[in-house]
């Protein structure tokens, strides 16, 4: 009895012994095989450039060369600021980010490919696309994915850490879209607005300015300069009460703060940046309520503003976002209508 | 004795247990190849498992879905084979990596890391992880000594340490604030674009560990009998219940690195194993390493699907999926 279990232990182990070779047999062997082909494929491509020099190549916002070896017609955007800046160039695409959507831009033909998150590659494989216009800053660290999963697809890297990166991102997919005067069209525009309120606060005093953005547990962070609110706050006449602030947290450009520390410094205008349909009262009613004797709650110049275009999506509507925050930070300057064009 | 009486149909019972479940595997992986956000009948996974289909749904296949099936299935194996383990150890069916404190461990290290230096690679995570858990398994077992280890203050010291950690990770969380993405996913636990580096990340844990604990899984049926028994057989106790430990340790860190925190699969499956094939713990190791892997790469697929083109934390379903099956086993087997 004893014996003919210790068989059964011995087949037992022998079987998934066996098993687990065949799974690292077929691991290593087969793996070998694709990545040949791969290799072969990248040569050829690169080939083919080099003796038809008829491509285009451009340096991305991760700083990447990225050689378009055609007009691309099939573009898939994978971030809300992709989708955007995109159609600022002129350019049009067959798919988006799930949550990616703006005024002018008809999104109920579009592929959905998951959130910019979790982009899903095999969606986007199987759109066959010519160009991916990816996300500088919410796809970084995917970076390696994206060239790893769509070999052979042209992959560029749009996004804007600074007001003037949007325009930035807007010519250089103008360039690989083929449509290159209507992109300089749109990003002459998105300069000349800050050119126009750089121009218009120049000589007035800064305004004590502090861009909070509430979590949805409540927690606050404050924009520091290196921020793309904060890049756009200071252009707009702001002196930003947390420009000395340490960074912390998960992103870039924003420290974590507390509603007393936050206020310490009485800031004259309070901007408010609120994530989702919170449930609850806003930020800005709790800061009334709490602070009554803030400067910016004396004054009326407490505003939540889009979440969208100052934080999620930085993009073409930035212009506009611009001109907005002029009002707030400045009051008494006058500016023209928008000079943006639509898509 | 009783037993001989009832071997030849326990030893079918179990053989036939195995293979099914071998061959269960099997077709999971398959299965989990041809569903997603693009459906692919089985026919063409073939060929793209082949290479011999367009070069789209090789790519879909070989380079997505397969090595993320492979994955699931190490990382469920390495969880089935730690729960037999670590329920053996403890003589308590609670026995988990995940309510002793293993994963917890792993998920304070990782957290801690993105929390201290949110700008270090994220290719330190899982090297992290991997550490967090070893600590946290040697910290249980030190705090469970007093000359000697008994199971149910193995698993007391385990429950309180997985508490700590646990809060520990929700307040590095809590005081980082805004932006949480990679310490949240990595609590969520998933396999979102887990590839082929990552499966010869866990192959050699899953390979060497499994097979460890295919030889050792007799001394798994000495423990139950009780430590004075044990003794009175032969077996130095500490010294086994340490190597024991130290096994589902390192299985449990190897997962839990590439995976994250995917809890529930040590827990049930030793149970649904059991309920198969009886006590005997070389068949329950095998069948609880095949049962694992079938949950988790089942639990992915469905993960992958539900709410396609994104997904949720594969956490999420294989409580889902596997609390009701280790419901109706309980309630209907006697």
């Amino acid at each position: 009895m004893r014996s003919s279990a210790r068989r059964t232990t011995a087949i037992l182990g022998t079987a998934v012994a066996a098993f687990a070779l065949l799974l690292t047999a077929c691991g290593t062997d087969e793996t070998a095989v694709p990545t040949a082909t791969a290799s072969a494929q990248g040569t050829a491509t690169a080939a083919a450039t080099q003796a038809a020099p008829v491509g285009v190549t451009v340096t991305d916002l991760m700083g990447r060369k990225v050689t378009v070896a055609k007009t691309p017609t099939k573009i898939v955007t994978t971030s809300p600021s992709a989708l955007e800046m995109l159609y600022a160039a002129g350019g049009t695409a067959i798919a988006r980010s799930s949550t990616a959507a703006a005024p002018g831009i008809d999104t109920s033909k579009m592929t959905d490919i998951g959130s910019a998150y979790q982009p899903n590659f095999e969606a986007i494989l199987k759109l066959q696309p010519d160009l991916v216009v990816a996300d500088a800053s919410a796809q970084a660290p995917l970076a390696g994915q994206f060239e790893a999963q769509l070999k052979g697809v042209p992959v560029v890297f749009v996004g804007a850490v600074k007001y003037a990166d949007v325009a930035t991102s807007i010519r250089m997919l103008g360039l690989v879209t083929g449509t290159a005067e209507k992109a300089k069209t749109s990003a002459d525009a998105i300069d000349a607005t800050a050119k126009q309120v750089g121009d218009a606060v120049k000589g007035k005093t800064a305004t004590k300015t502090l861009v909070v953005v509430a979590g949805r547990d409540g927690q606050l962070s404050a924009a520091l300069n290196d921020s793309f609110i904060g890049d756009m706050v200071k252009i707009a006449g702001a002196q930003n009460i947390a420009a000395e602030l340490k960074q912390s947290g998960q992103v870039p450009g924003y420290a974590t703060i507390s509603l007393e520390t936050a206020f310490k410094d009485n800031p004259d205008v309070l901007l408010v940046i609120v994530p989702g349909n919170t449930p609850g009262p806003s930020i800005s009613s709790i800061v009334a309520r709490t602070f009554p004797n803030l400067n910016a709650v004396k004054n009326k110049r407490v505003h939540e503003i889009s979440l969208d275009i100052f934080l999620q999506a930085p993009g073409p509507r930035a212009a506009d976002g611009l001109k907005e925050l002029t009002t707030f930070i400045q009051p008494d300057v006058k500016l023209g209508a928008a000079v943006v064009p639509g898509y | 004795m009783s037993l001989s009486v009832a071997m030849p149909d326990r030893r079918v019972r179990a053989t036939a247990a195995v293979v099914v479940a071998a061959v269960l595997v099997v077709l999971s992986v398959v299965f989990a190849c041809a569903v997603g956000a693009v459906h692919i009948p089985p026919g063409d996974v073939i060929d793209g498992l082949l290479d011999r289909s367009d070069p789209v749904t090789r790519q879909i296949v070989w380079q997505i879905r397969f090595p993320r099936a492979l994955v699931a299935a190490l990382v469920g194996a390495n969880l089935g084979i730690a729960g037999v383990l670590l329920q053996g150890i403890t003589r308590n069916p609670l026995g988990d990596p995940h309510i002793l404190g293993f994963s917890a461990g792993a998920g304070v290290a990782a957290v801690g890391l993105l929390r201290v230096a949110p700008e270090v690679p994220l290719a330190l995570v899982p090297a992290a992880a991997f550490g967090g858990a070893l600590a946290s398994a040697a910290l249980v077992y030190a705090l469970a000594w007093r000359g000697g280890i008994s199971p149910v203050r193995f698993a007391l010291a385990g429950v309180a340490v997985a508490a700590l950690f646990t809060a520990l990770s929700t307040a590095l969380i809590a005081t980082s604030k805004l932006f949480t993405q990679a310490a949240l996913a990595f609590l969520a636990g998933g396999l979102y674009q887990r590839g082929w580096e990552h499966v010869h990340q866990v192959w050699p844990y899953t390979l060497v560990g499994g097979l460890i604990a295919l030889i050792v899984a007799d001394s798994l049926n000495v423990l139950a009998l009780g430590d004075d028994v044990a003794r009175g057989l032969g077996m130095r106790v500490e010294r086994t219940r340490a190597l024991l430990a130290a096994l589902a340790a390192v299985l449990t860190g190897a997962a839990v690195a590439v995976v994250g925190l995917v809890a529930f699969v040590g827990l049930v499956v030793p149970h649904i194993a059991r309920l198969l094939v009886g006590s005997d713990q070389r068949v329950v190791l095998p069948l609880s390493a095949l049962l694992g892997a079938l949950l988790l790469v089942l639990s992915d697929s469905i993960a992958r699907v539900v709410v396609a083109p994104g997904e949720i934390p594969v956490g999420i379903i294989t409580a889902i999926v596997g609390a009701p099956v280790l419901l109706i086993l309980i309630r209907t087997r006697t």
